[in-house]
């Protein structure tokens, strides 16, 4: 028990927040759901797990967006002010060669990807220019970074082991550079800067 | 055997519904369920689902992303119901992943940015609409209305602390941040609530008498 004696306004403003307090318990807390199980069960059933094999997919899917971007880059021509901008961007994100022992450590694994999220959260999130194939990927890669962001924090509440945790975020992280890599396809197909 | 569906719609269930950390089912059905007995998956939906939506609809505060994070929710705790150990009530595990995935979105950088823009768009009047409809007097109205207006972090914690009974280091851990952080947000949203809702004539003057 505190001793100390609270001014009058210090008691007003605890009379207040608790009223506050109050009143928010008072507010309904259910709502009838959107969807009923009868179409909550198919979708269940449809949606894939979050095993390598679904992120090579996903991982796949990118690098062929990727691939359909930068060839129909190379189509057009650029003005020579955009390519040292690009380059120097490029050379951030991009992923190193097989043979780069340093650069397929984890920590640079993580350290890479924490660059493409940091580099990803300051573009905008809708392209201007909506590409159907590049859109679904960028949205399959998001919503699978997103699942990816769930898992982990599941597995923390649940107290995984530490080695089941760096390997979601090894996962996570493979997911988020792929994610920078068809979105900075996307940039150079839009032809921005 | 198809068991009964909830009916979609933007009804408000009052009365029985209470916390959904106090749901809870019966041990055989969640045995049956996990057997994969839709009758029972069915049950287990019913007696969630309107709990379940009408936290996240309070949490991130947008209607179609609550519907989205809804499905999700149900949809993980039908797939990881054999991880549920029975230690509390059904509804608290339930609520765990809930809080979870809509406290993932707040801490996302890439949707954080969505939901301080959706509150005031589109989505903040569709998702104020139904808690308004259902407002059984004016104070009520006025502070959904308060609450609609506070930052999505904010408004969480202040939902969280006061109505779903979480402590500060329980909010904490699930934003991945500091105790203060918790405690700051907390005061800020209630500085917020009242200047909300307090009467025009009744704050204080900036001159002095």
């Amino acid at each position: 028990m505190h001793a100390h004696l609270g001014t009058p306004a210090d008691g007003e403003a605890e009379a207040a927040r608790e009223a506050i307090a109050r009143q928010l318990r008072e507010l309904p807390r259910a709502l009838a759901p959107p969807v009923g199980w009868s179409e909550l069960q198919p979708r269940s059933r449809i949606r894939t797990g979050q095993g390598p094999r679904a992120i090579a997919l996903a991982a796949c899917a990118a690098l062929l967006a990727v691939a359909a971007a930068v060839t129909s880059r190379l189509n057009r021509s650029a003005p020579e002010t955009e390519r040292p901008a690009a380059g120097a961007l490029m050379a951030r994100l991009a992923r190193p060669s097989a043979g780069d022992r340093a650069a397929q450590a984890p920590e640079a694994i993580l350290a890479r990807a924490d660059r493409a999220e940091r580099w990803l959260a300051s573009e905008p999130d809708d392209s201007p220019i909506v590409r159907v194939s590049m859109n679904l990927a960028v949205t399959n890669l998001e919503d699978r970074v997103a699942s990816m962001d769930d898992l982990l924090n599941l597995e923390r509440l649940q107290h995984a082991r530490a080695a089941r945790l760096r390997a979601l975020q090894l996962q996570r992280a493979q997911l988020v550079d792929s994610l920078a890599q068809v979105r900075y396809a996307e940039m150079l197909a839009e032809g921005a800067p | 055997m198809r068991g009964c569906d909830v009916p979609a719609g933007r009804r408000i269930l009052k009365g029985a519904v209470g916390k959904l950390a106090e749901i809870d089912v019966a041990p055989e059905v969640i045995a049956s369920a996990r057997r994969g007995e839709e009758s029972a998956c069915s049950s287990i939906y019913a007696e969630l689902a309107p709990a379940t939506y009408g936290l996240i609809l309070r949490l991130v505060g947008r209607r179609a992303l609550a519907e989205d994070l809804f499905q999700d929710t149900l949809m993980t705790v039908f797939e990881q119901l054999d991880r549920f150990r029975g230690e509390a009530p059904l509804g608290a595990w339930v609520r765990q992943i809930a809080v979870s995935k809509c406290l993932m979105y707040l801490r996302s950088p890439w949707h954080r940015a969505r939901l301080d823009l959706g509150a005031w768009t589109e989505g903040g009047a569709a998702a104020l609409h139904p808690w308004v409809a259902a407002a059984p007097s004016a104070e009520s109205v006025d502070l959904e209305r308060a609450l609609a207006s506070l930052a999505p972090t904010a408004r969480a914690v202040v939902w969280l602390f006061e109505v779903e009974g979480y402590s500060h280091q329980e909010i904490a851990r699930a934003f991945g941040r500091s105790e203060s952080f918790s405690k700051s947000q907390l005061a800020r949203a209630h500085k917020r609530l009242r200047e909300r809702l307090e009467p025009r004539g009744e704050r204080q003057s900036c001159t002095p008498t």
